[in-house]
C-alpha cells in the first residue's frame, strides 16, 4: 500500500499524512493489528523531517487510529475504522465557528477574542506545566 | 610445505587464481559497468531524463564518453600491469615463500585494482548528494508497509554470519590469545574486525531507514536496491570470518603457502558477492527510469 505527499498542496504535511493513514484504514488496504513504518522508515521515504512523521503519528493516535507498542512497533488501532471517520479537527473548527459567531454577536471585537483566547491558552499551558 | 603438495601444485592454484582475479576486477566488472553506462547514455539521454544528469551541460556526452574511454584504457592497463607481473615471476622462476607473506603483493595489487572502482562509487555518491540538492519532486511516495531485516535475506545466513563470526573469535583467541608477542596485532584485528562488522550493521540500518541516496529512485528500485546491500554486507561478513580463519589455520598448520591465494580467493568473493549480485539484482531493463524524466517524476503513476 503506498501513500503520496504533494509538497505543493496548501494542506501541512503532517495533516496530509493523516488523511492518507486515514484513508487507507477507510479503503481497507490496511486493517487493524496491521504493522506500519516506523517514523525513521516513513520520513526517510518521503524525504520529510522525522519530527513532521512523528506529529502526525502522534495525533493519529490520540484519535485512536494507531497505537504504539513499545519497541514492537506501531499498528493500526483495532477500531481504527470508526475513528478515522471523526474528524477532530473539523469538529474544532465548527464549534470555534459558532462560539465566535455568539462573541460577535454580543459585540465582542476580533481583539478581544484573540486577547481572550490567547490568555486562556496560555494560563491552562501554564497550569498544565 | 607438506609433501602432499609440489611446489608445481602451489604455483599452478596461485597463478590460476591470480589470473582469475585480474579478469574479474580488472575486464570483466569493469566491461560491464561500462556496458552498463553506454546502455543508459544511449538509451536515456540527458534531454529525456534530464534529473538523472545534475552536471549537464554542453559536450557532457562526449565528455562522458572519453571519461569512459579513460576508466577502460586504465583498467586495461592495470590488467596488463598484473599480467606482467605473473610473466615476470614464470620468467624469474618464483619460489613460493613457504612461511607466507606473499599474499602483502596480492593485496597490493587488489589494491590498485580496486582504484577506478572505488573512484566510480566516489563519483556515484557526488551525483546522489547533488541529486538531493536540486531535488524538486512535487509529490512523494513512501509503502505503509514496515521494513524488516528478514524481508530482505533468508535468516540463516544472518544466523551464519553470527556464528561465523563467534566462531573465528573463539578460534583466534584460542590460537593467538592475549599472552602472544604480538599482543598489539591481535587487538587490532579484533578491533578492525568486530568494528567492520559493526560498520555493516550500520550502513544496513542507515539504507533501510535513512534517507535514499537517489531520491528520485522508484519506491521497488529502492527495495531492490535494500536488498542487494542486506546481501553484500552480510555475505561480507561471512566471506570474512571464513578467510580469516582459513589464514588462520594454514597458519596454524604450516600451509602459509596457500596464503597469497587464499587472500586472492578472497577478494574475488566480496567482488562477486557485492558488485555481481548488484548487477544481477538490479537489472537497466528492470528500473524505473520514468522518475528522472523532468514532468513526469512528480506526477502519481496511472493505475
Amino acid at each position: 500500500m503506498e501513500i503520496a505527499i504533494n509538497i505543493d498542496d496548501p494542506a501541512p504535511l503532517f495533516a496530509q499524512l493523516i488523511e492518507q493513514i486515514k484513508g487507507a484504514v477507510l479503503e481497507g488496504k490496511v486493517g487493524p493489528g496491521d504493522a506500519l513504518p516506523s517514523i525513521r522508515q516513513l520520513a526517510g521515504d518521503l524525504d520529510m523531517n522525522s519530527k513532521t512523521v512523528a506529529k502526525a503519528y502522534r495525533l493519529l493516535e490520540r484519535d485512536s487510529v494507531i497505537q504504539t507498542r513499545g519497541y514492537r512497533g506501531t499498528f493500526v488501532h483495532a477500531d481504527a475504522v470508526a475513528n478515522s471517520t471523526v474528524d477532530l479537527g473539523a469538529w474544532v473548527s465548527s464549534t470555534f465557528s459558532e462560539t465566535i459567531k455568539t462573541f460577535r454577536n454580543a459585540g465582542v471585537t476580533d481583539s478581544e477574542i484573540r486577547i481572550a483566547f490567547t490568555n486562556v491558552m496560555n494560563k491552562q499551558n501554564n497550569e498544565g506545566a | 610445505m607438506p609433501e602432499t603438495f609440489s611446489q608445481l601444485t602451489v604455483l599452478a592454484i596461485f597463478y590460476a587464481v591470480f589470473l582469475g582475479q585480474i579478469f574479474l576486477l580488472s575486464v570483466y566488472f569493469p566491461g560491464k559497468i561500462i556496458k552498463r553506462a553506454r546502455y543508459v547514455l544511449a538509451n536515456f539521454p540527458p534531454e529525456d531524463y534530464p534529473r538523472l544528469y545534475p552536471t549537464y551541460h554542453p559536450g557532457f556526452m562526449a565528455e562522458a564518453s572519453r571519461k569512459l574511454g579513460f576508466y577502460e584504457g586504465v583498467n586495461a592497463a592495470i590488467a596488463v600491469f598484473g599480467l606482467m607481473i605473473l610473466t615476470g615471476m614464470l620468467v624469474k622462476g618464483y619460489q613460493p615463500n613457504m612461511k607466507g607473506g606473499d599474499e602483502i603483493f596480492v593485496l597490493f595489487y587488489s589494491l590498485l585494482q580496486a582504484i577506478p572502482l572505488i573512484y566510480v562509487e566516489l563519483r556515484e555518491f557526488r551525483q546522489f548528494r547533488l541529486m538531493r540538492s536540486t531535488y524538486a519532486a512535487k509529490v512523494r511516495k513512501a509503502d505503509l508497509a514496515p521494513r524488516h531485516l528478514f524481508d530482505f535475506i533468508s535468516p540463516l545466513y544472518v544466523v551464519l554470519a553470527v556464528v561465523l563470526y563467534g566462531l573465528w573469535l573463539t578460534f583466534f583467541l584460542n590460537t593467538r590469545g592475549f599472552d602472544d608477542p604480538q599482543v598489539e596485532e591481535v587487538y587490532a584485528t579484533l578491533v578492525l574486525i568486530t568494528g567492520m562488522n559493526l560498520a555493516y550493521a550500520g550502513w544496513i540500518a542507515r539504507v533501510m531507514y535513512g534517507k535514499k541516496f537517489d531520491p528520485y529512485k522508484a519506491q521497488a528500485d529502492q527495495i531492490k536496491q535494500i536488498g542487494v546491500t542486506v546481501k553484500t554486507f552480510v555475505f561480507s561478513s561471512i566471506g570474512i570470518s571464513v578467510f580469516l580463519m582459513l589464514m588462520q589455520a594454514a597458519d596454524q598448520y604450516n600451509f602459509e603457502v596457500f596464503d597469497p591465494p587464499l587472500a586472492s580467493l578472497y577478494i574475488q568473493f566480496c567482488m562477486v558477492f557485492s558488485l555481481g549480485i548488484a548487477m544481477k539484482m538490479q537489472s537497466l531493463d528492470d528500473i524505473d527510469f520514468d522518475v528522472y524524466r523532468e514532468d513526469k517524476a512528480s506526477l502519481p503513476k496511472e493505475a
